[in-house]
Parts: C-alpha cells; sequence; structure tokens
C-alpha cells in the first residue's frame, strides 16, 4: 500500500535550512550546505542525483521512485514550482488555503485546501507506489492530521547553530518514531522512521 | 592530550528538553522520555557500551543550568571525578565535593584535559557545549538520538554564530531492534572539523 514520506535533509543540530528564508534564498543563509550531499554545485541538474553512487543513489532512487508529491505552498513556491515537474511528471498537490498564483499553474499541479484530502488524493494518483511530502509545515499538518507515515531524513554532519527547525510549536504530546533503517553515504547519514504515534 | 566531548541526549527534532523547563521541572514537560535509552545502561549492547564509555571520561564540564538542575550531581557525578563548572557568577557557598567554579572557557577545558590524565573529558549541557565550540575546544560530540518528535522545548544550539560547524561523523551505534522500542535510540559520534 501507498505510504507518505517525508524527505528531508536536516543539521545535526535539528536545522533544516538557515536563517533568513525568502524568495531568492529558499535554503536559507548557508542552507545550501544540508543538500551537497546530492548537490555538489549548485548549478548542477539536481533532483536526478545522476552523479550519484551507492547508499546515496539508492536513497535518492527511491524518492524519485514516488508516484506522488503533497507540497506545502511556501516551499512549492520557493522552488517555483519545479516548473511544474518534481520528477517524472507525477502528479503534485500543493496545500494552500489561497488561491493558486496563475505563474505556478501547471497539468500536474492540483490546489488542495485540507491537508488529508491532499494526501488521500495522492495515494489514489501514486497507486502502488509511495507519496514523498515535501516541506516542514505540510509534514507538521500531515503528521497532527495522522497521514504521515515515514520520515526519511538525510542528517548531515554539520552544526548550523541557527536556521529553521524541522519542527516547532508542535502540540506538547510527542510523537513517537521507530527506526526502520539506518545507512551511511559519504557525508549524510540516512535514517528512516515509521510513525507509531501522531496527533 | 585528553579528549573534550559532548554527551547529549537530544530527540531526532533537535530538542534536549520538553518545553518550559525549570529547576522544579529540570527536563521540561515530557521530557523525561529522553532518557528511556538509560534504563538499557547497565545492560550488553549499544547503550551498555556508551554508558560504559561515560563513565570511563576522567573530567566533567558541565554548564551552570544543567549543574544547578541535576541538583549539582550532590558534587559526585560518577567516581568522583573532578567537576569543573563553567559559570558567569560563582556562588558563594563553597563548592561540593569534587565541583569547581571556573569563569573562563579557555582556562576550564586546559583545567579539565590536565585532570583526566589519560582518559576523556565528559562534557554536560547545551550551554558550557555551546562556549567549548565558541572557543574551539570540544573535539567531538556524542549524541543519542531518540526516536521521538517532542516538537518544542529547548534546543541543543540555537545560538551560535552564523558560520556553520563542519563534523565528521566517526560512529554510529544504533540499538538492536530485538530491544523493547521505547529503549531505541542511535548514538551518533563526531568530530568537529577546525578550520
Amino acid at each position: 500500500m501507498s505510504k507518505t514520506v517525508l524527505y528531508m535533509s536536516m543539521s545535526v543540530d535539528g536545522f533544516i535550512a538557515g536563517p533568513n528564508v525568502a524568495p531568492g534564498n529558499g535554503l536559507g543563509d548557508n542552507g545550501q550546505r544540508l543538500h551537497e550531499w546530492f548537490l555538489p554545485d549548485a548549478d548542477a541538474e539536481h533532483r536526478t542525483g545522476s552523479h550519484l553512487a551507492g547508499v546515496n543513489r539508492e536513497v535518492m532512487d527511491e524518492a524519485m521512485a514516488t508516484g506522488a508529491v503533497v507540497v506545502g505552498r511556501r516551499t512549492f513556491e520557493l522552488a517555483d514550482g519545479w516548473g511544474g515537474d518534481h520528477h517524472d511528471g507525477v502528479p503534485i498537490f500543493v496545500l494552500s488555503r489561497r488561491q493558486p498564483d496563475p505563474r505556478l499553474q501547471w497539468p500536474g499541479v492540483t490546489y488542495v485546501s485540507d491537508v488529508t484530502a491532499a494526501v488521500n488524493m495522492a495515494k489514489d494518483a501514486a497507486g502502488d507506489k509511495d507519496v514523498l511530502v515535501h516541506g516542514a509545515r505540510t509534514a507538521r499538518l500531515a503528521l497532527a492530521a495522522g497521514v504521515l507515515d515515514e520520515l526519511q531524513i538525510h542528517l548531515i554532519p554539520v552544526l548550523l547553530g541557527q536556521g529553521e527547525p524541522l519542527f516547532e510549536d508542535m502540540p506538547p504530546d510527542h510523537i513517537e518514531l521507530e527506526l526502520l533503517r539506518a545507512v551511511d553515504g559519504p557525508g549524510v547519514a540516512h535514517l528512516r522512521y515509521h510513525v507509531r504515534t501522531a496527533g | 592530550m585528553a579528549l573534550i566531548r559532548l554527551y547529549m541526549t537530544i530527540s531526532l527534532d533537535g530538542y534536549i528538553t520538553g518545553p518550559r523547563d525549570s529547576l522544579d521541572t529540570p527536563m521540561g514537560i515530557g521530557g523525561f522520555r529522553l532518557f528511556n535509552w538509560l534504563d538499557r545502561r547497565n545492560d550488553p549492547g549499544p547503550s551498555g557500551q556508551v554508558y560504559t564509555e561515560v563513565l570511563a571520561t576522567r573530567a566533567v564540564i558541565s554548564g551552570r543550568r544543567t549543574y544547578e538542575h541535576a541538583d549539582r550531581w550532590q558534587g559526585d557525578h560518577h567516581d568522583g571525578v573532578p567537576i569543573f563548572v563553567l559559570t558567569h557568577n560563582v556562588p558563594d557557598d563553597p563548592p561540593p565535593g569534587g565541583v569547581r567554579y571556573v569563569t573562563d572557557v579557555h582556562k576550564c577545558a586546559a583545567q579539565a584535559r590536565a585532570a583526566a590524565g589519560d582518559g576523556d573529558v565528559m562534557v554536560h549541557g547545551a550551554g558550557a557545549a555551546q562556549a567549548l565550540l565558541r572557543a574551539g575546544q570540544l573535539d567531538e560530540l556524542e549524541l543519542h538520538v531518540v526516536p521521538v518528535l517532542l516538537g518544542q522545548g529547548r534546543r541543543l544550539f540555537d545560538n551560535l554564530p552564523a558560520e556553520h560547524i563542519e563534523l565528521d561523523a566517526v560512529r554510529r551505534l544504533t540499538t538492536p531492534q530485538v530491544e523493547d522500542v521505547a529503549q531505541h535510540v542511535t548514538h551518533m559520534r563526531y568530530r568537529v572539523r577546525r578550520p
């Protein structure tokens, strides 16, 4: 059955972006450091990760084998909507309560206001494949709604010291996880967790 | 020379206590969840191994907050090894047991290394760790990464300068699946890269 999986690169001190995230600075100051494991050069073809090998290649291939994407509007806009195609033309569901920006509309992109509805539509679209979840805010909403199944954390050996935390201001009932897999690639440890409790 | 190594339990999302930590609630709301792995500290396996390493350190550096929140360990953290408490304001009452108060981070590091001899120095607390990092005196981090999302609380680091600090992963020890899932933890050891 299709699972929803958050893919996220994170520093050892729990940051997923540097400070001062803004349009044109989508990963915040120095935040690019977190993506160097698959994107050593900011101008490289990034999402296919064709230069990767070994464990990093396998993990990236898993992400690229997902059959749909659920993404928050902020992440989607900071990425300029990936030109309407995140990978292989799979359907993209953008979580947003506001009207779509006409410049960020493509045939494969659907704007949805409710996270559970977005996940259900994405799972339907993905068929047997998993659903890639993008963005910490969307992941937080999905966790609260009980519709996030797994977290694939790419743990980067760096201390950012400042920036955007993976999660903050969540409800005080903490969320239990179970480590499903841990593998080490060059410059990154890939930790995959199952969400045991949510909400 | 003795290495100075931070030992710290941390949630996957980067918190070292739950929210609203205080003297009465030293781990904040729900924060004691982080310490379940210590239930296995005397058992064979990764957590037992790491805890044995903790107890093999020959000196302790602690920040003042951690020291007070831990009720000063009654002056003895383990085996009576010297405890160097980094503080801006030295308390008026005499320090208990093996405790010494130090106001200068470089002196603190040097004294702790000297006291540890052939052993290593363990660091307790985010405040001391940050001060040592800034001073270029923190050599390693051993983080006990607990598979839980606390979602709020005190973060390991959130006051460092914007220049990031590179680490090298040197070891990962993961709890076997057969152990109780509530006690699972991933012990990650990193070396701090010097510029």
